[in-house]
């Protein structure tokens, strides 16, 4: 009778042990740094641009190109913090305050926000003049976007 | 009550503001409406909000936003007093890529509840405080045309509550030494030289103010100035501005000059400014004002600010003033302040007391 508790105790622990495990991995695997790609249309005028180029169209300075007006967007989650890292040189809330100042300053509105890399590409597909970044495996041929950076995340895919 | 702009008052700058609302018109009339597909898939246009980036029409490149702004002020001998401060709203339209028009009207002061308890409105009009149209040729190259803030220091160009640390303005960035908007055309643009970012700004006006705030205010007949500054990937910036305006108040011609400092990082900021501007009166010494302004990032989207300013005027004499404060942001948006300012000058730009204020990008 008391071995027969003890076992279940034992079971118990056990079970709760790798559900808090596998808890672990999924959000390990969560939060797993991905490597992302800026992507413009590919039928619009930006066929590459320098980083300089790109910083100075996600900081709305850069506002027409060839004849386009450039629409940068900005992606959900924690793509935005590594985008505005590593291209802009700036913190997700930096960049943030960067934009409410700036739209105030210019009388403009921000970049408008994707919720997913999905409707990232769909808003990129569909006008010449957009500008956005995803996660790099989200890209595939016949996606209707233009690759133009790479940003290299250490450890990611 | 509140005042809309009397037809009085229209008639100071009535034939500009008709000439620009004409010209305004004519401009919706012929590119507006055919723009507004330029850019359009095959998606109905969509109603999109978030706050602090307004409402945006998907496929129409029409935008709507503003703030709001609400102070609380208890001098040091006075009763507290309460307003509904400021609320703004933004249209702004991007008919095709290279025009872009913006208006800012302001409702100013629309409830008031002064230190014996009488509610209220302040008797001031409804302000148009930004009326322009851009033109982008290059990002080196665009033109305004219209009223619009004028390019002098950090503080002029985003002094809404939701963007600065503070409840009170530093002197040396008000109408004590220039007017805060400029009716004419400006040329501006940036350009890269290595990793320095380069900015200017030129700009003329050759009539009347369009549509000024207050009948009292400057009214500055002609103005011209410029501003240039130079930056790093936006950590620190420095900056020279420069106007020169025919007063109406003294209908002598009147020279400021400034420099300024931003240097910023993940919220820790340090702002700084100094103005110099020839005397008003005859006989006069120089005005000149100026200060320093640290931002620290506390606990939990806490901050502390502090100020100390000092300025020199033939209208206030000598003042120093201290703003020590806390500002809250719990979104990014809203921001709740809480600041008492020391200074040893009496006058009432400069009275020392307790001031607060909730102000909420939309």
């Amino acid at each position: 009778m008391r071995s027969r508790c003890h076992d279940t105790r034992v079971r118990r622990c056990l079970a709760a042990l790798l559900a808090i495990g596998a808890l672990v991995v999924s959000r390990a695997a969560e939060a797993e740094p991905e490597s992302l790609v800026v992507v413009a249309n590919d039928t619009g005028p930006l066929l590459a641009a320098s980083d300089a180029e790109l910083r100075d169209m996600f900081l709305g300075k850069i506002r027409v190109v060839g004849g386009v007006a450039i629409q940068p967007a900005q992606l959900e989650g924690p793509a935005r913090a590594t985008f505005a890292h590593v291209l802009l040189g700036m913190s997700e809330s930096e960049f943030q305050l960067y934009w409410m100042r700036k739209s105030y300053e210019d009388g403009r509105l921000p970049p408008p926000m994707r919720s997913s890399s999905e409707d990232m590409l769909r808003f990129v597909a569909s006008r010449p003049g957009a500008i956005g970044f995803v996660e790099k495996r989200m890209v595939h041929a016949g996606s209707g976007v233009r690759v133009l950076r790479e940003i290299a995340v250490e450890g990611g895919g | 009550m509140i005042n809309v702009i009397t037809s009085a008052r229209m008639g100071v700058a009535g034939r500009t503001a008709r000439v620009m609302l004409a010209a305004w018109a004519l401009f919706v009339v012929t590119s507006g409406a055919g723009a507004a597909g330029a850019e359009s898939d095959s998606n109905e246009p969509m109603l999109v909000y978030a706050p602090g980036r307004g409402v945006q029409i998907d496929n129409t490149g029409l935008g709507l936003g503003g703030y709001a702004q609400a102070t609380l002020e208890r001098p040091e001998g006075h009763g507290p007093s309460f307003s509904l401060e400021e609320l703004s709203l933004f249209v702004l339209l991007d008919p095709s890529p290279r025009w872009h028009f913006f208006s800012e009207t302001e409702f100013l002061d629309t409830l008031e509840i002064d230190e014996r308890g009488r509610v209220g409105a302040a008797d001031k009009p409804v302000v148009l405080n930004r009326l322009y149209l851009d033109y982008l040729h290059t990002a080196a190259i665009n033109v305004r045309v219209g009223k619009f803030l004028t390019p002098f220091g950090i503080w002029n160009p985003i002094h809404a509550g939701p963007l600065v640390w503070t409840t009170s303005r530093p002197i040396a960035t008000d109408e004590t030494f220039f007017d805060s908007n400029v009716t004419g055309v400006m040329l501006y643009g940036h350009a890269n030289a290595g990793a320095l970012q380069l900015g200017y700004s030129a700009y003329g006006q050759a009539t009347e103010q369009l549509l000024p705030e207050s009948t009292d205010g400057r009214k500055n007949r002609r103005a011209g100035g410029g501003r240039l500054d130079l930056s790093t990937d936006g950590s620190w910036t420095l900056g020279f501005s420069s106007i020169g305006f025919d007063d109406g108040s003294t209908h002598r011609w009147r020279y400021v000059g400034g420099g300024d400092f931003r240097w910023q990082r993940d919220f820790l900021e340090l702002w700084s400014e100094l103005t110099v501007g020839t005397p008003l009166a005859d006989g006069g010494g120089t005005d000149w004002g100026g200060y320093v302004q640290p931002t620290v990032p506390l606990v939990a989207n806490l901050y502390a600010v502090c100020r100390y300013e000092h300025v020199h005027t033939g209208e206030i004499g000598d003042a120093n003033l201290g703003v020590a404060g806390l500002a809250y942001r719990p979104w990014p948006t809203v921001v709740l302040k809480a600041e008492y300012r020391f200074s040893d000058n009496r006058a009432d730009a400069t009275a020392p007391g307790f001031a607060g204020q909730l102000a909420v990008l939309f």
